[in-house]
């Protein structure tokens, strides 16, 4: 016996399986993206910073919507097409679908890698700096690095002393010597060049006999820049990687050297503040304000001078305090040496690059232009409060947009995936019985549909309001 | 369901839903760009701006539900469960919502 | 084929079974898609992850009953680590807690009610081949059996499995094993997270196939009213599954990023961990977690317990045989309970502060989900008088269910006044409270359920002796355990102390003796179920024979089938011919009335495919 109603629809209930399935599918699905909807809410109502607004690229998020409408239309026609018994047709929509998925795709890659490279540093007192890091990186630099110890964590155990993965150092410090080699002396005086075997060896070694840590001495002093997200905590004379490892030396430079493209002293003065007066007066003492150079506080008191005149002359009446929008456009303000970069309150000279560069800059790239088209700026560490790129750790908003991003995104690869198998594999069952593969592309289809009817929302919630 | 099942396969029906499909999906487009247009136009707060986009993408998120994905003619039995499913999506917002709706949160927030 | 156009060369067909002897062993039992199959696989696996944690639990007990003595035989082997000198370590018995509560209700009693018995069970009764999808039946348990497996697998991550509990509340479940592991994935609580994925994919496709199959897949003459109980209970809890779990899933892939990518949705801004500021933005809110947690947490509470009151009500009405009372009272009660059930979550979070206003709505709705649960308690207890009742171990473990699963439902009442719960919650009242519905509430029941339908999976009995040896001690010793929990409670023991109130000694030096009295009677209920396993591979091969396809002259339509019943089910086109509880029909010969038969036909004693 076979399982009834696979193509044709059960008499009662005027459906058959697959439908029943997908929507119940769906109905889960929709509980799923409104849990995720309802944290949004919930974030957002609660959130103690302010809600980002408008800080994605809109036509990047308009053009998605474009062509996930567009799809939708076309595995619709896919699915007439094979209605009407036009396999060829069929082919050819399907195929013009999943050239979306993938577009839709790219597209989203594009915005993700261009917000990993962005980056946002709250001060000690939350004012806010945007911009890129100099030369891309930020490194804590070490010298004078003289031992180094090797954690072989042999007490961090599993049950039954079963260790599925091992918790002891590994090699991944060694990439991050700058100069030097990593020749050492261990205690009984033998020296040794560490690479991944021989420390794997020496953990391995000292595991045996209960040692929990191994001492080696550098035959001569090393330089370290090590990537700040592999340490678990350093000072100035020591750090301890993520991994147990620990080097002794001297804390060289730790200073963040930002392309600053944004100031933000939204957070210096309280949520129901109402005279613009003392918020610029608080705004002037930020730890943002003391780093930034001279001529852009003097633009950034030009830009509030004009937002405010801007928003009297269009509110008369009201108390430009109360709005969010004008708080948000006075008391931020994009920062870009190029004429008509980012939404710069006033045009700027291409001459002003050079004055704008802090002194204790270096390097002498801040010529190249390109990239470099905004003034850099040093934070010391100790001016930091939390320093991240606009990934989910940033703050709740990035965090709530990869989570629903990610997670639409994976819906779309997923519904790809099906679509191409359907594409690729369905001639067989349109042989046998083609209402079958009618039946299939419809359910894949109501899935894609879905898929769209999210994005309808996320768009505007996104990167609009 | 007073459809005959065969109505749904002639291939005139088929033709004037393709077209149909297409009308669709140009008016979201359009919705689109409304949307889109409308969260620069200044309605004298923000959180107006809010409703009028939450309601044009719940206006075309129907349009694709009940087009689409053909709601409009579907059978009796899919909407009794979705009907549940929307009840239960809306509890997930109004409780989690009232949850600041307390002496504790009110002051400041509303 | 469309079942209502059945033709002879249907029937001819119908014995799959036996026209595939190629079929090699793994693909028959271990990548089957037939529904029977996988609820045998679903059953045995959970089976065997009870016992996991049943064992975690009797290493608890330990602790509270003796704390710092070394534990005997197991203490050594734990490692130095967990257990130095084989005395159970707090961090031990926090992973233990942890995982006692998640294996339980994730990987036990749930994919054993829902799962084994309504995959096997479900389709028989509704008369089709199979699932409506066979293939994803088959996902669903590979699904689960991989999340199980990292479950068990974090147990031996270097940081130990999840310490925080079965709710896994944030931030302490972000902020433990957190700084100063190697690699964030390689953690127990990341393997919480990620196993639980695995396990909630699992149970989504489950309730699809399970939703679908009840609502399209039906036999000829199965109208709704048909639909025995138990078929009733397991749509609503299909569609519990289908609703709630997807919330649950936010939190736990929301939780994963914090975790991962150092988001702070569940975060407070200022957060202090080991006298260090986290190095997180802030902003985020437990109770969000919370809040996503307990939509699922709440239903789940029923998904573990309707497939046991519906298992106790295809029971009771066989071996009594009398109609089941109120069976359309009873469906309609079940579809209230599933409603109200998904709006009753934050009775959890009373003690959050959470607000007035949303303490008391929850307060109301929680009082008013007591009444669909009496509805269906007073109907069993209805249709038990004036039986004739057999009293066999599957009998004897169903009436067993009534007063037990009634204690646990009554201790929960004060539990619902807000005022009361500020003072009980989280102590050890609520454990007796909610072990009494689950333990020997839904255990009992699905113990019951094993013995029931036992002869039709293998065409043996269980052994009648060996089941009375199982259920008396287990009765005794469930109530030794759980009953003085809920004076413990009230004399304020709070449940996550390790060494059982002995640091507090003061004060609580008065109640002290009661934990060994428990730690015993947990010890003697490991020892009650050791008839009950052998009893299971004993009687494959030892316990009596049926003589008749429908051993316990029962009505519904699983008992249709051959015995065991083979590939595609049924020999004939399976028709309902009318309501499923038609015992002691007045006027008929026999005193029952199976749903399958036409009227007039009698019921046959006798063996379709006996012995292979």
């Amino acid at each position: 016996m076979e399982i009834p109603f696979t193509v044709k629809p059960r008499p009662d209930t005027g459906l058959w399986n697959a439908k029943v399935g997908i929507w119940l599918f769906l109905a889960s699905e929709v509980m799923l993206f409104g849990g995720l909807f309802s944290a949004y809410i919930f974030l957002r109502i609660g959130a103690d910073f302010p809600w980002p607004v408008h800080v994605l690229k809109v036509p990047l998020g308009f053009i998605n919507t474009f062509v996930l409408i567009f799809s939708s239309v076309t595995v619709l026609q896919a699915w007439l097409a094979l209605k009407m018994r036009q396999y060829t047709r069929y082919k050819i929509w399907m195929a013009l679908t999943i050239l979306c998925a993938l577009g839709f795709m790219v597209i989203k890659a594009f915005e993700y890698s261009d917000k990993i490279h962005h980056y946002g540093v709250r001060m000690q007192d939350g004012s806010v700096l945007e911009g890129h890091l100099a030369n891309g990186e930020y490194n804590v630099k070490f010298g004078e690095v003289t031992t180094v110890t090797l954690a072989t964590r042999a007490t961090s155990k599993g049950l039954f002393n079963i260790n599925l993965v091992s918790p002891a150092s590994d090699a991944g410090f060694l990439k991050f010597i700058t100069s030097g080699n990593p020749e050492f002396k261990d205690t009984s005086g033998k020296t040794v060049t560490l690479n991944s075997a021989e420390i794997s060896r020496l953990v391995k070694d000292a595991e045996k006999n209960k040692q929990p840590t191994i001492k080696l001495t550098t035959m001569a002093p090393l330089k370290f820049a090590i990537n700040p997200s592999k340490i678990a905590d350093y000072t100035a004379s020591k750090v301890i990687f993520k991994d147990g490892t620990e080097i002794e030396g001297k804390l060289e430079d730790d200073t963040l050297r930002l392309e600053a493209d944004m100031v933000d002293l939204r957070r210096l003065f309280p949520l129901n503040e109402d005279r613009i007066k003392d918020a610029l007066a608080a705004v002037q003492n930020a730890d943002a304000w003391r780093v930034l150079p001279a001529e852009w506080k003097e633009k950034f008191l030009v830009h509030n001078k004009k937002e405010t005149d801007k928003f009297i002359k269009k509110h008369k009446g009201h108390n430009p305090m109360e709005n969010a929008d004008f708080v948000r456009d006075a008391f931020s303000m994009p920062i870009s040496l190029h004429a008509d970069g980012g939404h710069a309150a006033e045009p700027e000279k291409k001459a002003d690059h050079k004055a704008a560069v802090s002194t204790n800059h270096d390097a002498p790239h801040a010529e190249e232009g390109g990239h470099h088209d905004h003034p850099e700026i040093a934070i010391e560490k100790k001016d930091i409060a939390f320093y991240s790129n606009f990934t989910p750790k940033y703050n709740n908003y990035y965090a709530i947009y990869f989570a629903l991003t990610g997670l639409h995104g994976l819906h779309v690869m997923a519904g790809a995936l099906v679509l191409t198998y359907m594409l690729f594999f369905g001639k067989r069952i349109y042989k046998v019985n083609p209402e079958h593969q009618a039946n299939r592309v419809e359910t894949v289809g109501l899935f894609w549909h879905f898929v769209d009817l999210v994005w309808i929302f996320l768009f505007p919630l996104l990167y609009l309001m | 369901m007073s459809h005959d099942h065969h109505d749904h396969d002639s291939p005139e029906y088929l033709k004037k839903q393709s077209l149909l499909v297409w009308k669709i999906g140009g008016w979201l487009i359009v919705f689109t760009c409304l949307t889109v247009w409308l969260q620069y136009v200044d309605f004298g707060s923000h959180s107006r701006n809010v409703i009028i986009g939450l309601l044009l993408a719940a206006f075309k998120a129907s349009l694709v539900a009940l087009i689409f994905m053909h709601l409009k003619s579907e059978r009796g039995l899919i909407y009794k469960f979705l009907a549940f499913t929307v009840i239960f999506v809306i509890g997930l917002f109004a409780l989690t919502y009232l949850h600041y709706v307390s002496p504790l949160y009110t002051e400041g927030l509303f | 084929m469309s079942a209502t156009a059945a033709t002879p060369d249907d029937l001819s067909h119908s014995d799959h079974a036996h026209e595939h002897p190629k079929q090699s062993f793994l693909w028959k039992y271990i990548f089957s898609t037939d529904h029977k199959i996988i609820g045998l696989q679903y059953g045995i696996t959970s089976l065997l992850f009870l016992l996991v944690g049943f064992f975690l639990m009797m290493v608890m007990r330990w602790s509270i009953a003796f704390p710092g003595k070394p534990l005997p035989l197991i203490g050594t082997i734990i490692g130095d680590n967990w257990a130095p000198g084989g005395v159970v370590s707090p961090d031990l018995y926090n992973m233990f807690g942890a995982m006692h509560g998640t294996i339980m209700v994730f990987l036990g009693v749930v994919p054993l009610g829902f799962a084994a018995f309504g995959n096997y069970v479900v389709p028989l009764q509704i008369g089709a081949v199979d699932m409506a999808f066979p293939k994803l039946n088959a996902w669903s348990f590979w699904l689960f059996l991989i999340g199980g497996v990292m479950m068990l697998a974090s147990f031996f991550m270097p940081t130990g499995s999840a310490q925080v509990g079965w709710t896994n509340y944030s931030p302490l479940a972000t902020t433990v094993q957190y700084l100063d592991v190697k690699n964030i994935f390689f953690t127990g609580q990341t393997q919480w997270l990620l196993s639980m994925i695995f396990i909630i994919s699992s149970s989504l496709l489950g309730a699809v196939n399970f939703v679908t199959t009840i609502l399209n897949v039906r036999c000829r003459g199965m109208t709704w009213m048909r639909m025995p109980f138990f078929v009733w209970a397991m749509l609503v809890t299909g569609f519990l599954l289908l609703l709630a779990f997807p919330p649950l899933e936010v939190a736990a892939i929301l939780q994963l990023f914090d975790r991962v990518f150092g988001s702070s949705f569940f975060l407070p801004t200022g957060l202090v961990e080991g006298g260090r500021h986290l190095d997180i933005a802030g902003g985020g809110s437990p109770l969000l977690y919370q809040h996503l947690f307990w939509f699922l947490g709440h239903p789940e509470v029923y998904v573990l317990i309707l497939p046991a009151i519906s298992i106790v009500a295809e029971i009771i009405p066989c071996h009594v045989r009398r109609p089941l009372w109120g069976h359309k009272t009873m469906i309609y009660a079940v579809l209230v309970l599933g409603f109200l059930s998904f709006i009753v979550w934050a009775h959890h979070m009373y003690l959050t502060g959470m607000g007035t206003v949303v303490s008391t709505f929850f307060q109301i709705t929680t009082v008013l989900i007591s009444v669909p649960s009496v509805i269906l308690l007073t109907c069993l207890m209805i249709t038990l008088w004036g039986g004739s009742i057999r009293f066999n171990s599957a009998m004897l473990f169903a009436c067993a269910f009534l007063p037990m699963f009634g204690i646990g439902g009554l201790t929960g009442l004060p539990l619902a006044f807000n005022m009361i719960d500020l003072y009980l919650h989280d102590t050890y009242y609520v454990i007796g409270h909610f072990h009494y519905v689950v333990a020997p509430g839904s255990l009992f029941a699905l113990f019951a359920g094993i013995y029931h339908w036992y002869p039709k999976m293998a065409g043996r009995f269980m052994n009648e002796t060996l089941g009375r040896i199982h259920f008396w001690p287990s009765l005794v010793f469930m109530n030794l355990l759980f009953g003085p929990m809920m004076i413990q409670g009230m004399a304020g023991f709070h449940r996550r102390w390790y060494d059982g109130g002995m640091a507090f000694e003061e004060t609580t030096k008065s109640f002290l003796w009661m934990n060994e009295l428990m730690s015993f009677a947990a010890w003697g209920l490991a020892l009650a179920q050791i008839p009950f396993i052998f009893n299971v591979f004993y009687s494959i091969k030892h316990g009596k024979k049926v003589t008749s396809d429908n051993p316990w002259q029962a009505t519904t339509m699983e008992w249709d089938t051959p015995t065991p019943p083979g590939h595609g089910n049924f020999l004939h086109e399976p028709v309902a011919y009318r309501q499923p509880y038609e015992y002691s029909v007045t006027g008929a010969e026999e005193d029952y009335q199976p749903q399958f038969l036409p009227d007039g036909a009698k019921p046959e004693d006798k063996l379709t495919h006996a012995g292979h």
